[in-house]
């Protein structure tokens, strides 16, 4: 095991991308929170310097440029406007008062620079930031003085810097976090799919009854798990019936064979005669005829398994074969002493095998009028519903226990009670191999008295 | 009749060979593909066998090469056990008739005899008369010596059947497939009750019987000898 493992997983992946995708986006909103802060400080602090000005420029107006010098002398002097600057300049651009060192005359608003030593006049500003940036606005007045008003930047920068370094620290955090977190849940995910890993492999080398641990949180690990687990013990009661089904072939071919054998032997010591031999000849080619129709349904009913709906689908008249099934062994049963009433509505048709649904049809009414008493009578009826076409075939017999209920649709399962009768055991196997492939689903209920089953058909699509 | 057997598992030829011999037919025997193609072609047979499974050119192929070629003598597959979809597929390529193996030699040559006068009469007339029994297949009436007898759908049907095979020996499975449309072995006395029914209503009254009984094969409808 290497021990950055978790890098490669994929939730550290998304953590790290989530991670990148927040940064990104905390950096455009910080971007635009930024500039429209710096904006809006710039605009109070342009709205101070155009009054001062003005007030300024109104000083020299109504009284005269001494006592706009004195002005801008005392306001530098009084400490009160600790963040302004100012600048007077005469006609030849000689400096007459002001900490912003002479400048070529400008209207409007521009950034200038005010070093330190200029700061003589007794501004209480922090040493370090004596040297710095203002934003100033220029004003030519009459007789040509330039006078200028400027605003510290300062008041702008500081709260800028402190939004900064905050952005840094946030960011800072939310990486760290982000990659630990990260890294801490891809190493409990890991740790899930090391147990998932552990417990297909031990399915895998053979016990198959091993299932995959659940954390009980019900998130989609566990989901996966619990289909995971649902798809073994589908898988294991596959395994389970395969295993009965080759046990019951066995069972079943073992029975006629020895049978045969001891007449074939039977017939080696004591045959005297051509006809003797024939007869035994005969019962033999019987015993193996009945192995063969064993065989042929098995085939039968995986070949059916093994189809695909719809390969050889067509649009088959559902109440016609009804009809004829019916027909077919009401003089049937009529010789076994029962009798067969139908009720079939006409015209309902579905999507499906001709052959396979006769078939299908015609070993549900056998299986109906073979395992129970004289006098039984059967009923067939179709009958169109909103869900589809169902077929009903009840009987007044004995019935069918309500253990042996489901059982009945598996390969050689016959009732304790019909064990005597002949048959393989392999009729109802493949009836529900046909409804299968169908899509069609078949229920075996009590029918007050006797057996009900009850085929619920898909409805024809057109 | 003249049967050409296309089949590559020599057992199985020569079981089938040898039995339509001691039943009087002239065989001829292909043990793959491609010769069998060749002599089915060229000869004039009244019958084909075919084997489904073959190496090289599959029994499909031969057929629907022949077909292809305008060659229109019967065929009649050989599939193996349980494989529902052989069927289908032989019809769809020009196959006649099949048969699952292993099967009985009596099944086979009635079935070849039904196949070979087939191919003979057209199916097109609408009245059957078999001595004295005239079946109306438009009214769906059924007249013997003069006295209308009621037959049941199913009864109907069958009888058709065996009437269209006069003379022939028709077998219980042939019967199922044709008849019933069952391609499986019921468990219980179909084809025995529907023509003990039928037996009942068309000659039981009457001083001689048309449906006989041929015994370890089937059943056959003719005037008494």
């Amino acid at each position: 095991m290497k021990p950055f493992r978790f890098l490669r997983t994929s939730s550290f992946k998304f953590t790290a991308l989530y991670a990148v995708l927040f940064g990104t986006s905390s950096l455009i909103v910080f971007g635009i929170l930024y500039w429209v802060v710096s904006g809006a400080l710039r605009q109070q602090i342009e709205a101070s310097v155009v009054s001062e000005l003005s007030a300024l420029e109104k000083v020299y107006r109504t009284e005269s440029v001494e006592a706009l010098h004195k002005t801008i002398s005392d306001r530098a002097l009084s400490g009160k406007y600790p963040d302004f600057y100012y600048l007077l300049q005469n006609k030849d651009g000689q400096k007459m008062a002001g900490a912003i060192p002479s400048l070529k005359p400008f209207q409007g608003v521009r950034d200038v620079f005010v070093p330190y030593q200029d700061m003589s006049d007794g501004s209480d500003m922090p040493d370090n930031l004596a040297d710095h940036a203002a934003l100033a606005m220029g004003r030519v007045l009459p007789g040509d003085y330039f006078l200028v008003v400027g605003y510290s930047t300062y008041r702008i920068d500081q709260p800028l810097e402190i939004v900064r370094e905050l952005f840094f620290w946030v960011m800072a955090i939310v990486f760290l976090l982000a990659i630990g977190g990260g890294a801490l849940l891809s190493v409990g995910f890991l740790r899930r799919v090391d147990n998932i890993n552990h417990a297909v492999d031990a399915i895998v080398e053979g016990s198959l009854s091993e299932r995959i641990p659940t954390s009980g949180t019900e998130d989609e690990l566990d989901r996966l798990a619990a289909r995971l687990n649902h798809m073994l013990d589908r898988i294991q009661a596959l395994m389970v019936s395969v295993q009965q089904v080759s046990n019951n072939i066995a069972h079943d071919l073992r029975t006629p064979l020895g049978k045969m054998r001891q007449r074939l032997e039977v017939a080696r010591k004591d045959s005297k005669t051509i006809s003797t031999y024939e007869e035994t000849v005969t019962l033999a080619i019987q015993d193996i005829d009945s192995i063969l129709s064993t065989f042929g349904s098995l085939l039968r009913i995986a070949n059916i398994e093994a189809k695909s709906r719809s390969a050889s689908f067509s649009t088959v008249d559902l109440s016609e074969l009804f009809q004829n099934i019916a027909e077919t062994y009401h003089p049937v049963a009529e010789d076994m002493n029962k009798s067969i009433e139908m009720d079939i509505a006409p015209g309902i048709s579905i999507q499906g095998d001709r052959d396979m649904l006769v078939q299908m049809l015609a070993n549900l009414v056998e299986n109906a009028i073979k395992h129970t008493p004289p006098g039984t009578r059967v009923r067939l009826q179709l009958h169109q519903t909103d869900r589809g076409p169902v077929g009903v075939l009840n009987d007044d017999g004995h019935g069918v226990p309500r253990h042996e209920r489901e059982k009945i649709f598996e390969r050689f399962y016959r009732l304790d009670s019909d064990r005597g009768t002949p048959g393989n055991g392999l009729g109802l196997a493949l009836v529900k191999a046909v409804t299968d492939l169908h899509g069609a689903s078949i229920r075996l209920a009590d029918g007050h008295p006797g057996a009900q089953f009850t085929i619920q058909f898909r409805p024809l699509q057109t | 009749m003249k049967i050409l057997i296309i089949e590559d598992d020599l057992e199985t030829a020569s079981y089938v060979d040898k039995g339509l011999r001691e039943r009087g037919e002239v065989v001829d025997h292909a043990s793959n593909g491609r010769d069998g193609l060749l002599q089915a072609a060229g000869g004039a047979y009244d019958v084909l066998i075919v084997d489904r499974m073959l190496p090289g050119l599959d029994g499909i192929g031969i057929v629907k090469t022949l077909r292809g070629a305008g060659v229109q003598t019967p065929v009649l597959f050989l599939t193996a056990l349980g494989e529902i979809d052989d069927r289908l597929a032989g019809f769809e390529s020009g196959g006649d008739d099949y048969l699952v193996k292993p099967f009985a030699l009596e099944e086979l040559h009635a079935r070849l005899k039904a196949l070979a006068k087939r191919s003979k009469t057209p199916l097109a007339e609408t009245t059957l008369q078999v001595g004295g029994l005239q079946l109306d297949l438009l009214k769906r009436q059924v007249i013997r010596a003069g006295r209308v007898i009621d037959l049941q759908p199913q009864e109907l049907k069958l009888l058709e059947y065996l009437m269209r095979h006069v003379g022939e020996v028709v077998t219980r499975s042939m019967l199922l497939e044709k008849v019933w449309g069952f391609h499986f072995d019921p468990q219980t006395t179909v084809v025995e009750t529907h023509i003990s029914r039928l037996r009942g209503k068309i000659d039981r009254e009457f001083d001689s019987a048309l449906i006989h009984t041929v015994r370890g094969s089937g059943y056959s409808l003719h005037e008494a000898l």
